[in-house]
């Protein structure tokens, strides 16, 4: 509640707490004109006009209020002035064996929108981390940090489709070979995190920590890159 | 002096006032530089405007002031106020007081908000400043409407035609200048004479009861920036303005001259059904160049198919062959049968046929041979799709065009799609199984879905507001949704996610197609335009303003080159994709225009609104309905046309399903030529059948390829 003078206005203050539904109509009520007054006194001081409040400050103060809250749609002249800029371009025309026609990336819905996050834990050290090839959607770098009895943690934000592609320093692990590179713990360290199946082709299970396994998918492109 | 930003009085010594900017020729002592003062008491020019606060009306009191007998009792008191105004707004305190002295005048004078505040709406408001004794334009007004009573029945209901629009401006005018008791009584008495179904603007128009209320009104915005515009023979014309002509010095002819736009027919004089036929949208009714262009209201040729059709084509030939085999087959055998009003097949750019869509053609035509002809004799039989326990929430239905998928949105945000036949909704394999399929195969489109992952409904989650429109791609890969929180999404119909947010409306989109050829959508919203969008563009192609309110629905042509879109304003206009021109404004609808269609012709467009009935326009004509179908009690939402275009199906808010007999509109209309002096068909026997359901009110309808209706709507148990 905006901190009105109580002593000038009036105001509810015993119905601070809304006892009934209705009262919270009277509650909004009075604060919507508690600040269309304080901001009519903010303009007639500004005004340097006498020092009571005048019709017009109130009206500005509500005309204020009007537009912080509503727009109008454009007025009808200027709707078709830019419908005349917009219309004297032709048609493009259509560019032929296109599949499914979609805007460029950016305007699509279709990139990857989660990114993998470092766990602040400290890092005992850097791998031999294979890095997958660019990162041709955002990054997911799992920071495997391990410490002997830590868990690893690998906090992988849901989503949609299908890129993982690694990032820098620590590491991840790249599917199709049966290989995880990760730190120097003693490869037992990570058999419980990570299960990597040999036979299948880019498919990772991750445990994460509330026990369930998300299969992640890893696109063709990393093969190439390895 | 004590006003420091405004150097121009720095020098002015008090005992000196005629330096005051415009008014530097006064000198007020010897008044003998005053500009002449018209007979009504006003200033000219730069203080015109403080006086259009004051009632002009007032008697002069000279009484009170005492006269210097040199020049002040030629001065009026009104300009004695408008110079006190003035200088009060320039804070010159010691100025007036001098003034006042010398004059003796010493009433105390308010600066009142005048027009300038009001800014730019303001100076066109300002247009209604007038010096009008508002005691005589209710006499005015009823001199103007006994004189159409009296009128030849010939002349009467064209000329009647400006009751209405005089009537508003005199109440704008009256309120404008501060005259509010007058301006409520002439409302009053006066409204007996106007039509009925002006009822509802006239309303809104009267709870505007001050000057400071006018000023962003959007219906007063419109009746602003629009002439009405009302059409007249010659005859009717001759005839008012010789009434007009007795009556120069009163309001009404300069009402008439700076508010109106006669326009001229040419031919006899219209009855009144005509004149009732086409009267209702906001800005009175279209003028004649608004509906000369020519449009091209042919289909588009077929493609090759050749060697499909070969394969289906049947031996017999007898009548009951839907007539689609036969244009078709004569098409493909002569190939060269051009539609003088069919547009050239590159007037805009569609997208070529690949071969999932020839197939799909192929499909199509077979369809068709096997296709029920519908007549007067032989009704569609309807299938309902009832939405239970759905009756706030669904708001929006569209089935794709071979009637396999189902969509809907509801008010929840929740687009939902159904599969109505046996065949799942699959979506796509995943990404490394796809690596696997072989893409040059017949069937890698069937192959490329996952078949494990069929269901029978899928919801779609994205908007953030009630879904107010959906539609389904001809190819059934794309379906497109519009909502209130004013973003229009495509969603892809194999992966099952929004693919593209479309931003271009801010404000509510009420409406939302696809193209018969895909590639195409048009919208249309709340801030009053329609707009053209690709899928593979995020911005509108084409912007189609003009409407004076919300568009509330909109329709492509069968041959994609044309867009027809209703509004608020109660009328329905047709715009050309190639360039974005308005080629035809339809009137006539006394309601908010709620569906429109196409027939598959496309030469006849039908319309329905909220007042209960349907108008069909012929696009070869200019604008004049063809036929006004009235049967239902309330707003039509939906049209559909068989697919020969024999029957028209509509679906209201009154619960019911109507069947009309298109053949005989288009065989009595086909005979002469539409225009002004011919009124719309309006014939009983157009009904053939109507059919009830119980408190479902109807919200879409679709003839399947085989002609079978499937109708569907919410269930209000």
């Amino acid at each position: 509640m905006p901190q009105g003078d109580g002593a000038s206005w009036p105001h509810l203050g015993e119905l601070c707490a809304p006892q009934a539904p209705q009262h919270i109509n009277k509650l909004q009520e009075q604060r919507y004109v508690t600040q269309v007054l304080d901001d009519a006194r903010a303009f007639a001081n500004y005004a340097k006009k006498a020092k009571t409040v005048e019709v017009e400050d109130v009206k500005l103060a509500v005309q204020m209020q009007v537009d912080r809250s509503y727009t109008a749609p454009p007025p009808r002249d200027l709707l078709l002035d830019l419908a005349r800029t917009r219309n004297s371009n032709p048609l493009p025309a259509i560019k032929p064996q296109c599949g499914l026609r979609m805007p460029p990336d950016r305007y699509c819905l279709s990139a990857c929108n989660y990114k993998m996050k470092k766990t602040p834990r400290s890092v005992t050290r850097a791998s031999k981390a294979v890095t997958a090839g660019a990162a041709v959607k955002p990054a997911v770098s799992v920071v495997t940090t391990k410490s002997s009895s830590a868990q690893q943690t690998v906090t992988l934000v849901q989503k949609q489709h299908t890129v993982v592609t690694t990032g820098p320093p620590h590491k991840i692990v790249t599917v199709n070979r049966p290989l995880i590179k990760v730190t120097s713990g003693p490869p037992g360290d990570v058999v419980p995190k990570f299960q990597v199946s040999p036979g299948a082709v880019g498919v990772i299970h991750i445990k994460n920590e509330d026990g369930g396994s998300t299969p992640t998918v890893i696109p063709k492109r990393k093969r190439d890159a390895d | 002096m004590d006003d420091s930003d405004s150097p121009t009085y720095a020098s002015l010594a008090p005992a000196n006032p005629t330096m005051v900017n415009d008014l530097a020729s006064v000198d007020l002592p010897s008044l003998s530089n005053i500009p002449d003062v018209n007979s009504n008491g006003h200033l000219p020019s730069a203080v015109q405007s403080p006086l259009s606060g004051q009632d002009v009306s007032s008697p002069q009191t000279p009484a009170s002031l005492d006269m210097k007998s040199d020049g002040y009792s030629d001065m009026d008191k009104s300009t004695m106020i408008a110079v006190i105004q003035f200088l009060k707004r320039g804070n010159l305190k010691s100025t007036e007081e001098i003034l006042r002295k010398e004059c003796g005048f010493f009433e105390p004078v308010d600066v009142t908000d005048t027009s300038g505040a009001l800014g730019e709406e303001g100076e066109v408001l300002a247009a209604y400043k007038s010096d009008g004794n508002p005691a005589e334009y209710q006499d005015a007004f009823k001199a103007l409407s006994a004189f159409v009573e009296k009128s030849l029945d010939a002349y009467k209901y064209e000329v009647a035609a400006v009751l209405y629009p005089v009537l508003i401006h005199m109440y704008l005018e009256l309120i404008y200048n501060g005259h509010r008791g007058e301006a409520v009584e002439l409302l009053q008495n006066c409204s007996s004479s106007i039509e009925a179904h002006h009822a509802d603007d006239l309303r809104s128009i009267s709870l505007v009861t001050s000057r400071a209320q006018m000023a962003g009104q959007p219906l007063l915005n419109t009746l602003l920036s629009a002439q009405y515009t009302c059409r007249m023979s010659r005859d009717s014309l001759a005839h008012l303005k010789r009434f007009l002509a007795d009556r120069s010095a009163g309001p009404v002819p300069r009402i008439i001259q700076d508010r109106l736009n006669i326009d001229l027919v040419d031919g006899q004089p219209r009855t009144k059904a005509q004149v009732l036929a086409v009267q209702g949208a906001i800005t009175g009714e279209a003028p004649r160049s608004a509906n000369k262009t020519k449009i091209f209201y042919g289909l588009l040729k077929e493609p090759e198919l050749q060697t499909v059709i070969n394969e289906e084509e049947e031996a017999e030939d007898d009548l009951d062959k839907p007539k689609k085999k036969k244009s078709k087959k004569d098409a493909l055998q002569k190939n060269k049968k051009n539609d003088p009003n069919a547009p050239p097949a590159n007037r805009i750019p569609l997208p070529e046929l690949r071969d999932q869509d020839k197939q799909e053609r192929a499909r199509i035509y077979r369809d068709s041979m096997k296709r029920v002809t519908l007549s007067r004799d032989a009704l569609p039989s309807i299938c309902f799709y009832s939405f239970v326990n759905a009756s706030n929430t669904v708001c929006s239905v569209d089935i794709s065009d071979d009637s396999s998928i189902l969509a809907f949105g509801s008010a929840e945000s929740i687009l939902s799609v159904h599969s109505i036949t046996p065949a799942k909704l699959k979506a796509m394999k995943p990404a490394e199984q796809l690596s696997d399929i072989d893409k040059d195969s017949e069937d890698v489109l069937v192959r490329m879905l996952d078949d494990r992952s069929g269901e029978t409904q899928r919801n779609l989650m994205g908007h953030s507001g009630p879904v107010t429109a959906v539609s389904v791609s001809p190819d059934k890969a794309l379906l497109a949704s519009s909502g209130q929180d004013g973003t229009v999404r495509i969603w892809s119909l194999q992966t099952w996610t929004c693919v593209v947010v479309l931003r271009g409306h801010i404000y509510p989109v009420w409406s939302v197609r696809f193209s018969p050829h895909g590639y195409y959508l048009v919208t249309g919203g709340h801030d009053r335009t329609a707009r053209l969008w690709t899928t593979d563009q995020h911005l509108p192609l084409r912007i189609f303003a003009g409407h004076y309110s919300d568009v509330d629905v909109v329709e492509f042509h069968p041959n994609s080159n044309y867009v027809a879109s209703g509004s608020s304003d109660r009328s329905v206009r047709l715009w050309d994709c190639s360039n974005g021109a308005c080629v035809r404004i339809f009137t006539g609808h006394k309601g908010t225009v709620s569906a429109v269609n196409f027939s598959p012709c496309g030469r006849y467009l039908a319309s329905g609104s909220c007042d209960a009935r349907i108008l069909v326009w012929d696009l070869g004509g200019h604008g004049n309905a063809l036929a006004a179908l009235s049967s239902h009690s309330d707003t039509i939402h939906t049209l559909a046309f068989s697919r020969e275009g024999t029957i028209l199906a509509s679906g209201s808010m009154d619960c019911t399903v109507k069947i009309w007999d298109f053949a005989k509109v288009t065989e009595e209309g086909r005979d002469e030529d539409v225009n002004a002096t011919t009124s719309p068909l309006e014939d009983k026997s157009l009904l053939l059948s109507t059919f009830p359901t119980k408190q479902t009110p109807v919200l879409s309808l679709h003839f399947t390829r085989r002609n079978v209706l499937l109708a569907s709507g919410p269930f209000n148990g």
